[in-house]
């Protein structure tokens, strides 16, 4: 019972705790190499999780075809796709993807100053979670070992 | 066509996809902002209807322009939205791009301690389409090489005659050798990355399998990191000129290299009136010099000379066409 109730919310959790790392490995990559979005992004998927390295290749790859779409559009599209589940908020992907749309316009440190700050509403985001959870756990705990009572109490 | 195409983004992609060229025979797209688009193509000037139509330019008629945010959709688009990781390019005022060509930036800038810091607003843009033209030098090679030696050789040119053609390709072939020389390895300084075209430091034309590019360097300094570390048989170099060029120079010919370069100069008199390369003759630091003379791109002629101004040989020599402006 509690796995049903917070299962999702521990996955949602994770995912956002890769998320912030995938992007602090983008950030030192401008912070340290200059290095240009489609790049970091290449460099960021070496060494992230397999669902976040799936999204960053994707972008790539649709980004070296060089159709004419621009890299927003692309970024976008590529969230869509790969971050339509279940366990992840919609509210998360419109930030994710509204974070794509700021992408490319500014120097190098507001670059760095964006990502920064996506990165600290994501650590906020997942300590607010994070109580929430311990919460909600301790409540379908509870209520877990209460229906437990009111069955053997029936049984008896 | 599509590598042309592949420079813009979709809806500025549009508007060229309607233009009938053949991309070998252009030369040129200037976009200034809120004027007409023009192109150098087939060495005249035309000026880009709306419907995709050239025309010689006329006043009273309606062309193709475009808006200073789509210039900055370009830049966007150009520079893999990362301007911040172009700086360096930006603050020289050019952008190269995959196939070699140049994007040559002009519009607002921005000043630091009396140098240009960075372009602020970028609204002028000058597309250098890059041709490879491979044999361009089939007629000259054969002088410039000694028993056992590669001449040091000057190539002097007015600018638009092809100088860094010429240039790129007896690179490739002393690079690759011929079937009367063997390959040397050669060490090119290429400031402003329009012999290799380098992007991301890979070479987008052909300079030969032994050679070794330094992108993006001083000539000076360039020169002697590629004698320190590279061990080069010949060094290569575009448009000597300043002092500290040509000191490198000197120092490179003495530590036994051999030099190529090129030099602006509309012929051997005008070449000789500049004290530094007066000074240089007199010392026979080169022993060729390639001095190219024509009326166009496409009609030109080389003529070779030795140590002692004696020419060597000369040619009248075309290309693919021989249409002249």
């Amino acid at each position: 019972m509690t796995e049903h109730y917070c299962g999702d919310r521990k996955r949602r959790i994770e995912w956002m705790k890769k998320l912030c790392h995938m992007f602090q490995v983008i950030i030192s990559e401008i912070t340290y190499k200059k290095a240009d979005m489609p790049d970091s992004f290449l460099f960021a998927a070496d060494r992230t999780d397999a669902e976040l390295s799936e999204f960053l290749l994707s972008v790539c790859e649709e980004w070296k075809k060089k159709n004419g779409t621009t890299l927003h559009e692309i970024w976008a599209q590529k969230v869509e796709e790969c971050f339509t589940k279940t366990y992840i908020k919609k509210t998360d992907l419109e930030q994710l993807t509204h974070l794509g749309e700021q992408i490319g316009y500014q120097d190098r440190e507001m670059q760095i100053s964006i990502l920064r700050l996506y990165t600290e509403e994501l650590f906020r985001s997942i300590e607010e979670s994070v109580k929430t959870y311990t919460e909600v756990k301790r409540i379908s705990r509870v209520a877990g070992v209460f229906a437990g009572a009111v069955i053997v109490v029936l049984l008896i | 066509m599509d590598e042309f195409l592949k420079l813009f983004p979709g809806s500025i992609r549009r508007e060229f996809e309607r233009l009938a060229f053949d991309i070998k025979e252009l030369e040129e797209v200037r976009i200034r902002v809120g004027q007409p688009v023009f192109i150098h193509y087939r060495g005249k000037e035309w000026a880009v209807c709306k419907s995709g139509e050239l025309e010689s330019y006329q006043p009273d008629h309606s062309y193709l322009s475009f808006s200073d945010s789509d210039i900055k959709k370009i830049i966007d688009y150009l520079c893999d939205f990362s301007v911040y990781s172009y700086e360096d390019e930006i603050k020289k005022g050019y952008l190269t791009v995959p196939g070699g060509h140049r994007i040559g930036l002009c519009g607002g800038a921005s000043m630091e301690g009396g140098q240009i810091k960075t372009l602020r607003y970028i609204t002028y843009l000058n597309i250098r389409i890059a041709h490879e033209v491979k044999g361009v030098a089939d007629p000259v090679m054969r002088y410039l090489f000694g028993s056992r030696h590669v001449h040091n050789t000057l190539i002097i040119s007015p600018p638009g005659l092809g100088k860094t053609t010429l240039l790129r390709d007896i690179i490739r072939q002393a690079s690759d050798g011929t079937h009367a020389n063997k390959g040397y390895k050669v060490a090119l300084v290429d400031e402003r990355s329009e012999i290799a075209g380098c992007y991301h430091a890979i070479p987008q034309n052909d300079v030969g399998i032994r050679t070794d590019v330094l992108d993006g360097s001083l000539k000076a300094e360039g020169m002697l990191m590629l004698l320190r570390s590279m061990s080069p048989q010949i060094i290569a170099v575009d448009e000597i000129g300043g002092t500290n060029d040509v000191h490198a120079l000197e120092e490179m010919i003495r530590s036994g290299c051999s030099m190529i370069a090129t030099v602006h100069a509309d012929s051997m008199e005008d070449l000789l009136k500049k004290e530094i390369f007066h000074s240089m003759m007199q010392k026979h630091f080169f022993t060729r010099f390639i001095l190219i003379t024509g009326k166009c791109r496409m009609e030109r002629q080389y003529q070779v000379y030795d140590e002692e101004l004696r020419e060597l040989y000369h040619t009248p020599f075309r290309l693919v066409t021989d249409q002249c402006s």
